[in-house]
């Protein structure tokens, strides 16, 4: 009987130990951090910079007033449009973007009719993305001119460093 | 005896490790699952979420432009009338809308596929009581209470969404969109007009100078004429503060056309107080 007692009182010990080195871990695992903490440049912040642009762009009702050119013909609007993306992206980072109209057929098909020569971008044909992300866009268009309210676009913005 | 208790210890110490380690590697698992799965999500929804609410603003303009006027809007109009809009028939603007939104909605599932995306249109009822001052609600897509003191222009819809290749399922969002416009007050004495226009729900709408415009008529001869408008001065909190060139006279009915930078339309109408009468001598 004495040594039975003796058993229990032992596995609540070693309950107790385990607890305390279980604890301890816990603790060590959850403060400490590496004397040397590596950085790392995640593709993900890429990712929410080009939906801030485009959002920003959205915003301000500059699609419209750049596209409006593009759908009479005028050649010039592939600049301004690099250019303003150019102004709201940071220094060392590429892009390349592409736009799509978006019509509906009389059959109720969509169809999408590329707008851009390939113009809207700071890459120069040579150089090679690394680290890349892609975003998609639509866009119904909602602001001035009155010719342009109610059209669809499709935009893809293609993000990156140099390689 | 005193062995037995030794293995003891050791296989208690060696299951307490390992169930810490499962532990710990479930948990950041699931942490790197999550944050994951919630980036990619979280903007794809936020630009499908934007991109509907512009739609169902672009639907509301066509249907106000159709109706107040729709020659004078008919760069835009006239655009969808192959699609049957008509002029000045709101029944038609609906269906209109109708087609639109389910253009849209193809056009979404095509865009983002490579997401999974499942999207759902689904009409539903907004009440907009508060903004009229009055019972009103939205339903059958559309509401235009207009040629009150207080009126308003409104689209409901709904929608479901599915990122299916993303994790993300169950997304709903209601969207009210919409132009609410009252006539606060008419100063005979130096021909002003205060007005308050709202946004969508109710936010004050602070852009009608720099980005919408206001006119305003007024009856003559049993028909509207369009009064001159000299100065349009935002007071906040909504208020615009309209003088005209043209002296209105007492118990003259007139009316208020507000457009957002989004083309929504809202007429509201109001009579002059009348003149007080001339005492004698």
């Amino acid at each position: 009987m004495a040594v039975k007692r003796k058993g229990v009182t032992r596995i609540i010990e070693l309950v107790l130990a385990t607890s305390m080195v279980v604890a301890t871990i816990m603790f060590v695992m959850a403060f400490t951090r590496p004397i040397r903490s590596a950085y790392v440049r995640e593709t993900s912040d890429l990712r929410r910079l080009a939906y801030n642009v485009l959002d920003n762009l959205a915003e301000a009702g500059a699609f419209e007033r750049v596209l409006e050119p593009a759908l009479k013909g005028d050649a010039g609007w592939e600049g301004r449009l690099r250019f303003l993306v150019s102004t709201s992206i940071p220094p060392g980072v590429l892009f390349r973007m592409e736009i799509y109209s978006v019509t509906v057929g009389a059959d109720g098909k969509i169809a999408l009719t590329r707008l851009d020569r390939g113009g809207v971008t700071n890459a120069d044909p040579g150089i090679a993305f690394k680290e890349v992300e892609s975003v998609q866009y639509t866009y119904v268009c909602v602001h001035d001119p009155d010719s342009m309210r109610g059209r669809v676009f499709y935009l893809v913005l293609v993000v990156g460093y140099a390689g | 005896m005193r062995a037995k208790g030794q293995i003891l210890v050791a296989a208690v110490l060696v299951v307490g490790l390992l169930v810490m380690s499962v532990l710990v590697t479930a948990y950041q698992a699931h942490t790197l699952f999550l944050r994951t799965r919630s980036v990619v999500a979280r903007e794809a929804v936020g630009a499908i979420t934007a991109d509907f609410e512009r739609a169902l603003a672009a639907m509301l303009a066509l249907a106000t432009r159709t109706y107040f006027n729709y020659t004078r809007f008919s760069n835009f109009t006239s655009r969808f009338e192959e699609y049957g809009l008509k002029p000045g028939d709101l029944d038609s603007a609906k269906r209109v809308a109708r087609n639109f939104l389910e253009s849209w909605e193809t056009a979404v599932r095509i865009v983002y596929a490579e997401k999974g995306a499942q999207v759902e249109l689904v009409e539903s009822v907004a009440d907009v009581s508060n903004l009229l001052g009055k019972p009103a609600y939205v339903y059958d897509l559309m509401l235009l209470a207009w040629n009150s003191t207080t009126s308003g222009s409104y689209m409901c819809a709904g929608l479901k969404l599915n990122l299916t290749n993303a994790g993300l399922y169950g997304w709903k969002v209601l969207s009210l969109v919409g132009l609410t416009l009252s006539i606060d007050e008419y100063f005979s004495v130096n021909n002003t007009i205060r007005i308050r226009v709202l946004a969508d729900n109710g936010t004050y709408y602070g852009n009608l100078l720099a980005r919408g415009w206001v006119e305003v008529y007024y009856q003559q001869g049993g028909r509207w004429v369009k009064a001159k408008v000299k100065d349009v001065t935002y007071e906040g909190f909504g208020y615009y503060r309209i003088t005209l060139d043209t002296e209105l006279p007492g118990g003259t009915p007139f009316i208020v056309v507000a457009s957002d930078e989004r083309g929504i339309l809202v007429v509201s109408r109001a009579v002059t107080p009348a003149s007080p009468p001339k005492g004698k001598g």
